[in-house]
Parts: structure tokens; C-alpha cells; sequence
């Protein structure tokens, strides 16, 4: 260093016809091994610089390390390029069945997490109210159509009962009874044992065995084998569920 | 390799052929001349005939009797003479492209796979300086050697001066260099 700007003489020089000649210290002052391999040297300042390192040892030795530098970085960031970090996507779309066990595991802990979370719990709660003591309301079905008499479950009851009375002669052994909506459609039917005598048909129903509406519970004598079935009583049932 | 300083001995052992001279003098001014050519000259066939018929032209002169008026810049000469041969040659191709020589889009030849330029010893010491630089510097270094990205525009989107991308890289020279030692990887380098 000479104490002066360099730099600035230099380009002065060459501003004045390129008569002056670069020397080692002003290019290295300059940063002019850098500038030339970034293309920020001017034409002249090139044609200087060439000229100064083809004549310097040290110049042409730092250029040489510059240029192998700059070419490996260039090698490394391509091979980088080619050879993308791969994704957890990418990885797993190479090796499918690497995602397998990742699957089973997933779907093991859903399906723990929601047996745990609902499906453990409303059991729970099904056996817990199954289990507990709970009052059923009884109704009792009339036989004749024109009484319309509305059997209203409360909200929150999960049974009711509906009794008949027979209106039938004789005794069988068991009975068979089956709901039809309003289109004829059987939507429950069940064998029920024979009451005690002079007891009613009781049938103990759940909620949502059949939604609000007039249905017609038709009891029938459950024959035996080779035995004729009959029909013994209709018997008008209006449900609304509250 | 031992780099003489260019003087009248010098020019006259080449002007009588002398054999070791005339090594030194390939080899140092090949080195030379394909660091100027690197970023003009893309086909590598261009490059080594530029180079060839410089040096055929430096001799012809010198053993023709013909003298330099300073030899101690004798490289000064040679380069001369290579810029005419450079921009004689680039001019002829302009004209009459030799068709078949080379495929009509050349390989970037500036990345020389098969030359020993590029090494897996110094490929791990450039790593090792990436490493160990900031996010931003290492990024900068990157894009500032892929050739489809325009340095100015660098400048702009990291917001720094053309003249910090000239003190990163010469930072990052010297730590490469550093490293190269360290390892033993290349004496080459030295």
C-alpha cells in the first residue's frame, strides 16, 4: 500500500490513453482478480489487467485459485441441483411400501383414539343407563280403530310398553306380533310367549324401534308346526315421540 | 512448476529452441491464456486452438530473428498476440461456423468434469467454506456462479453492493485455499 488511492490513479491512467501500466500492488488493491472473474471490470480495465497478470506470477496464481473455486462451486451447487434433498413425500413415493407399517400404526392409533374418546365412553354410558333403575310408561292399546288415543313417550325415555288385552277365545302357547305402519308395512315383528292367564300381551318397545306415527299391532296365534295360523286381534297404536 | 521472470536469456533460449524453455513457456502461458479465455471462448476446441496458434505465432516470431523491445514483458506480448489470435478466430467462426465439429448447442466447457479443475477433495472443501458461512453469503455464492442469474439483479434482491459480492468471494477464495491446505487435499494450489 502506498498510501494513496490507487485505485483511482489506475483508472485515471487509463482514462488518459492506457499508457500507464497496472502493477501487482494496484491490482491487488483494486480487488481486480475478483472484479475480473465477476465481469466488473471495464474493457480497458480488462485489457489492463490481462496484461498485468500474463507478465505476474502471484496475479495469475490468485486467478488460478479464483477460477478452480469459482468452477467447484459451480460443480457442487449443480450436483445439488441434480440431486434435490428429497421430501418426505419424494422419499415415501420412492419407497412405497416403507409407508405400510406408518399406515397401520396410524390407523391403529385412530382407531385407539376414537374408541377411547367415543365409542369406550357412550358404551359406558349405554350400560350405565341400561343398568340403572328407570321407570317405563305403560300404555295400553285399544282394540276398536276409532279410538285414536295418542301414546306420547317423553323425551329421554328409552322404552315404553304397550299391553294388550286379549280379545281373543282360548289360549295359546305363544303369539306372534308384528307392527305395520300405516302402508302395510311390517316394521316389527316378534313371537311372544303366552301371559299368565288373565294377564295382558305385554311388549316392552325401545325409542327408536319406530318413529311418530299410527301404526296397527296385529297379534296372531304362533302356530306349531302343520298347525293353522290366525289372526286374533288388531289393535291401534298412534305413537309420538316427544 | 518454476515461474521464471521473463528477461533477454529467457527470449533467447526459446529463440534457440530450447526444450525445457519451451516447456515452461507452454505450460505457465497455457495456464495464462485459459484463464483469459474461460469467459469469452466457449467451445473447448476453440480454446485449445486459440492457444496452439498463439503459441505457434510467439515462436515463429522470436525464431525468425524478430525482438521485443522489453523483455521482462514478454507476457505482456503474449497476450497481446492472443487477443489478435482470440478475436480472429471468434471472427472466422462468425462467418464460417464449422458445422459438425461441435454440437450446435455446446456444453458450458467452462465446468471442465474432465479435467482435474474440478476434484472431489476441493468439491469438499468448497462445502466446507458454504458451511461455514452465513445463510445469506452462502446463497449469495451459489446464485452468484449459476450463469442464468444476472449478477446485478443478485445485488438488488440481497440488497448489497456489487462491491461486497468482490469481498465475499475473495473471503471465501482465501478460506478455500485455507482449507485445501489444511487437509493436504492439493499442493496444486499452492
Amino acid at each position: 500500500m502506498t498510501g494513496y488511492n490507487e485505485r483511482t490513479l489506475w483508472e485515471e491512467n487509463l482514462a488518459d490513453g492506457g499508457l500507464w501500466r497496472m502493477n501487482h500492488s494496484e491490482a491487488v488493491t483494486s480487488g481486480a482478480v475478483e472484479r475480473y472473474l465477476l465481469g466488473q471490470l471495464s474493457a480497458a480495465e480488462t485489457e489492463e489487467f490481462e496484461i498485468h497478470y500474463f507478465d505476474c506470477l502471484e496475479c495469475t496464481q490468485e486467478l488460478r485459485v479464483a477460477a478452480i473455486f469459482e468452477d467447484n462451486v459451480r460443480a457442487v451447487v449443480l450436483e445439488e441441483r441434480r440431486t434435490p434433498k428429497p421430501s418426505i413425500w419424494g422419499w415415501l413415493r420412492q419407497r412405497p411400501w416403507s409407508m405400510v407399517p406408518a399406515v397401520a400404526a396410524s390407523a391403529f392409533a385412530i382407531v385407539t383414539i376414537y374408541q377411547g374418546l367415543v365409542v369406550i365412553p357412550g358404551l359406558r354410558g349405554e350400560l350405565h343407563a341400561a343398568l340403572s333403575p328407570q321407570v317405563v310408561a305403560s300404555y295400553a292399546l285399544a282394540i276398536s280403530r276409532s279410538d285414536t288415543r295418542t301414546l306420547e313417550v317423553p323425551k329421554g325415555d328409552r322404552f315404553y310398553s304397550i299391553h294388550m288385552d286379549p280379545a281373543w277365545n282360548g289360549s295359546f302357547a305363544a303369539y306372534l306380533c308384528t307392527v305395520q305402519d300405516q302402508s302395510g308395512s311390517i316394521r316389527v315383528s316378534l313371537r311372544v310367549p303366552a301371559p299368565p292367564a288373565a294377564k295382558p300381551l305385554e311388549i316392552l318397545m325401545a325409542r327408536q324401534a319406530l318413529p311418530s306415527g299410527r301404526y296397527t299391532v296385529v297379534i296372531r296365534n304362533a302356530a306349531e308346526a302343520g298347525q293353522p295360523e290366525a289372526e286374533l286381534a288388531r289393535y291401534t297404536l298412534v305413537l309420538k315421540l316427544e | 512448476m518454476d515461474y521464471a521472470v521473463f528477461d533477454a536469456e529467457y527470449l533467447a533460449r526459446l529463440r534457440h529452441r530450447d526444450q525445457e524453455t519451451e516447456m515452461h513457456f507452454t505450460a505457465y502461458f497455457s495456464n495464462a491464456i485459459g484463464l483469459k479465455l474461460r469467459n469469452r471462448v466457449r467451445a473447448k476446441h476453440l480454446i485449445d486452438e486459440i492457444r496452439q496458434d498463439t503459441f505457434a505465432r510467439v515462436l515463429k516470431f522470436l525464431q525468425s530473428g524478430q525482438t521485443i523491445q522489453y523483455p521482462e514483458r514478454f507476457g505482456a506480448f503474449v497476450q497481446a498476440v492472443c487477443t489478435n489470435v482470440m478475436l480472429e478466430t471468434m471472427r472466422r467462426e462468425a462467418m464460417h461456423p464449422q458445422a459438425g465439429e461441435e454440437p450446435s448447442d455446446p456444453p458450458d466447457h467452462r465446468v471442465r468434469f474432465d479435467t482435474d479443475i474440478v476434484t472431489a477433495e476441493r468439491k469438499q472443501a468448497v462445502r466446507e467454506v458454504l458451511a461455514e458461512m452465513t445463510k445469506k453469503e452462502s446463497t449469495l455464492l451459489r446464485l452468484v456462479y449459476l450463469e442464468e442469474v444476472d449478477r446485478a439483479e443478485i445485488c438488488k434482491r440481497f440488497k448489497v453492493d456489487p462491491d461486497y459480492l468482490r469481498v465475499l468471494i475473495h473471503r471465501a477464495k482465501a478460506k478455500f485455499r485455507e482449507t485445501v491446505r489444511k487437509k493436504d487435499f492439493d499442493d496444486r494450489l499452492q
